[in-house]
């Protein structure tokens, strides 16, 4: 970010490649899966941002779908893990075994399907707590230590986890140091009537077409060195800031529903999650410049897990949703701070 | 950034500026305006302070107007704020707030296209409370003095100081007080007026009475003094006037005697009464000096003399009109000035006199009684009264009426009723006597102890009256 103050903007020309690459592979995405446009431009924006991903919603509703057409479009790696009960940290990061070699016998590493590129832990929240913190470091760190012994995961790597909403015997409720690993948490909701009819008639047994174009690894790659040039003016950073902090009940910016409901506010990561999001936002605008609306649009997805609400909020039926929207709603985004008799319109002409 | 960007959130800038500089104004004078109203208010009906007094106050019109350029100043935003509004008005993306920090190339061409947003207040509510608090400012200011006192917590002596300041006019004009005395009291009234409470009116009008006494005093002893100096200028006059009228019957030395007489008491008089020198001419004065007063002179002295007592009159009579003497004090002074035989004579005695001389000039007067006769003498003598008798405690004599008189009684005048009927005991109503001789008995031992009411001295007065008769 120091590098794009100090240096130039990027130039349309410069741009316009990425730009052209990421709405083809929104488009691709929009084709493949039918009726979730936005779902979809959140998932590159997290792709994009390298961040990891938690998609929550009922059975059916086409999550792991949505990971696997990912994984194809990227022409990355993918491995998906059913997570259970009894499914051990091994199992997902590797193990030593005994094997007889030439040499006599040695321990040799068996790498876990977590050394892939796209990781989709399906029903995440099923594993034990002892599972799911197997995966802390290698989502923050992007390494895996085994017997002392640490091995970098492939790059890019991401974590696209799933959990049901519904079922909750017998599962394991997320951690928050987990959860504030994940950069969106997105809710999928089961498609509307005309695009079930659009499915149902154009897909045999629902299974989405084959991509007609794929991304080759140096695309992904430009992408990325494009997304460290996208500009954040001092004013938008200024606003994710005063954001995050507005979610503190004692902030001096809270709004009376963040005092009332929230417990526990965003972390630090929440804003860095913000800025990163919303740099792959302005990207897929065609932008080079981060604007107050593409912060406004990954705040839902970057806050909603992070906020801990209290007991009142849970009888009062308020959702961390209804909080983000008062929140943004209240907020000057400019931080001009105008009177509340002040208004500003568009002039008319005449 | 382009000129015409700029140019726009300059306009932008200066727009907010006058309108949160107004809306600061607005609100500090609101709040400036009833606080002085309420304060206003709060003086005049508690600590009773007049609107003139309380006008300075007029001048803190600063002490609001300096915060709210203050708190408009604060208010005023960073141009990068105004870019950034700006930006997100015109869906700029966050390129025009860029432009603001680095060059952005070709893009400024996507962003030419910035329009300056109105601005816009809802000044009703400002501009309502404004006129309360300047009608509330007004009203404090002009609401009638007597109105203010409404709560009782001040003391309206307003009238009691007018009067009270009007009679120490009085007595500074006619030099009965002097300036720094008449100033010190009349600063002393005003501050009892400033600080006379409802609650504790006793301190107040103690003070007042305590100044009361203070001006009445001086007035009485003006007063007093007044009448010492009208009855030695009425001597003095009686003395002037005898001579003139008996002078030709002086012989020329006893004239001379008595008209050096009459140059050292008048000299003596004038030492002691201002009120006489500006009356005498010099020749006049002169002679007073040398005791070499001629006739016409004393003419001229009898004429000052009048003069004297004229001024001195006038000075009680002003008292008199403020209130300061009583009227009776007044009626005193006008008899004093008129001529007192036995005051003459008993003065001209006290300043060793010849008695000889005493009493021809006695004679000149014409207040001694008749020569005996009925056309001898200088006329009749003059009947005097002592003290007026009273009515109260008068008892009536029972009396029964003839009956020839009962038609009287319509004219009668009732001035009781008796409990029981009239008890005559041995007296029988006598037919053709009545008035002050009913009772009255001839020859030795009888005395007639009827008591003349005042209603009865103008019978008196006519039954001794004799009709003059020209001299000889």
């Amino acid at each position: 970010m120091s590098e794009s103050r100090n240096g130039s903007l990027l130039q349309p020309e410069e741009l316009r490649p990425s730009v052209e690459i990421s709405q083809r592979i929104l488009e691709q995405l929009n084709l493949m899966l039918l009726g979730r446009p936005e779902l979809h431009q959140l998932v590159l924006a997290a792709v994009f941002s390298r961040g990891h991903l938690l998609l929550e919603g009922v059975p059916g509703v086409g999550k792991t779908a949505l990971v696997k057409a990912l994984g194809q479009l990227l022409n990355l790696d993918f491995k998906r893990v059913q997570f259970t009960p009894d499914l051990m940290p091994s199992d997902i990061l590797g193990t030593h075994i005994l094997q007889e070699g030439h040499a006599g016998r040695e321990m040799i590493f068996r790498p876990g399907p977590i050394f892939t590129h796209i990781l989709l832990a399906d029903e995440i929240n099923r594993a034990s707590p002892k599972t799911q913190s197997a995966l802390l470091e290698a989502m923050q760190e992007r390494s895996v230590t085994l017997l002392g012994t640490t091995r970098d995961l492939p790059d890019p790597f991401f974590v696209l986890a799933s959990q049901n909403p519904i079922e909750l015997e017998g599962t394991y409720p997320l951690p928050e140091a987990q959860l504030d690993r994940f950069l969106f948490k997105l809710i999928v909701q089961p498609v509307d009537a005309s695009t079930l009819e659009r499915i149902i008639s154009t897909r045999r047994h629902g299974t989405p077409p084959a991509p007609n174009w794929i991304i080759h690894a140096e695309e992904l790659k430009q992408i990325f060195a494009v997304m460290a040039r996208i500009f954040l003016p001092r004013s938008v950073s200024r606003y994710i800031a005063r954001l995050v902090a507005a979610t503190h009940a004692n902030s001096s910016e809270a709004t009376d529903m963040v005092k009332t409901y929230v417990s526990h506010g965003a972390s630090p990561r929440a804003a860095i999650a913000l800025a990163e999001s919303a740099r792959a936002i302005a990207l897929l605008a065609g932008r080079p410049t981060v604007g107050f609306e593409d912060v406004q649009t990954v705040t839902a997805p970057v806050l909603n897990h992070r906020l801990i609400l209290n007991y009142k909020a849970r009888l009062d039926q308020v959702d961390t949703f209804a909080v983000i929207q008062d929140l943004l709603k209240r907020l000057d985004a400019t931080g001009l701070n105008l009177p509340s008799d002040f208004a500003i319109t568009e002039k008319t002409d005449g | 950034m382009t000129i015409a960007q700029q140019k726009v959130i300059g306009q932008f800038r200066r727009q907010l500026q006058v309108l949160l500089l107004a809306k600061y104004l607005l609100a500090a004078l609101t709040i400036w305006a009833f606080l002085l109203g309420t304060v206003t208010l709060t003086l005049r009906s508690a600590l009773g302070y007049t609107s003139e007094q309380l006008g300075w106050g007029l001048l803190s019109f600063p002490l609001a107007v300096l915060p709210a350029c203050w708190l408009a100043w604060r208010h005023f935003p960073s141009d990068e704020r105004i870019c950034a509004l700006l930006d997100q008005r015109s869906r700029c993306g966050g390129l025009l707030m860029t432009s603001n920090e680095i060059p952005i190339g070709e893009w400024s061409q996507q962003i030419a296209s910035v329009r300056l947003p109105a601005l816009s207040w809802r000044k009703q509510q400002p501009f309502a409370l404004l006129g309360c608090g300047f009608s509330l400012l007004l009203f404090a200011f002009l609401l009638p003095q007597s109105i203010t006192n409404f709560a009782g917590n001040s003391l309206d002596v307003t009238r009691e100081v007018k009067k009270l300041n009007d009679q120490l006019d009085v007595l500074e004009k006619e030099k009965l007080l002097e300036q720094p005395r008449a100033n010190q009291l009349k600063s002393s009234l005003e501050q009892v007026r400033r600080e006379a409470k409802g609650r504790d009116p006793i301190k107040t009008l103690e003070s007042l009475d305590h100044l009361q006494q203070v001006a009445n005093k001086t007035a009485r002893d003006a007063a007093e003094a007044a009448i010492r100096r009208m009855e030695e200028l009425a001597r003095v006059e009686a003395f002037a006037k005898a001579l003139d009228r008996i002078g030709n019957k002086m012989t020329k030395q006893q004239l001379s005697e008595a008209m050096h007489e009459l140059a050292a008491i008048t000299k003596k008089l004038a030492n002691e009464n201002e009120k006489l020198l500006p009356h005498l001419d010099k020749e006049t004065l002169e002679a007073i000096k040398n005791s070499s007063l001629t006739p016409e002179q004393a003419k001229k002295l009898m004429e000052a003399l009048k003069n004297a007592k004229e001024d001195t009159k006038d000075v009680v009579a002003r008292l008199a009109k403020a209130q300061l003497v009583k009227a009776e004090d007044l009626e005193k002074c006008d008899k004093a000035g008129k001529c007192d035989c036995d005051g003459l004579m008993a003065f001209l005695k006290d300043n060793g006199t010849k008695s000889d001389l005493t009493a021809m000039l006695t004679e000149g007067l014409g207040e001694e009684g008749g020569e005996g006769g009925i056309n001898e003498g200088p006329g009749a003598a003059k009947l005097s009264f002592g003290d007026e008798s009273s009515l109260a405690g008068t008892k009536f004599k029972e009396k029964e009426l003839p009956a020839a008189q009962l038609q009287q009684l319509k004219n009668s005048e009732l001035t009781g009723v008796s409990t029981g009927a009239p008890n005559l005991g041995k007296e029988k109503a006598q037919q053709g006597a009545s008035g002050a001789l009913l009772g009255a008995e001839s020859g030795a031992g009888s005395a007639n102890t009827q008591v003349v009411l005042p209603q009865h001295r103008g019978t008196v007065r006519r039954y001794f009256d004799r009709a003059t008769m020209p001299k000889k």
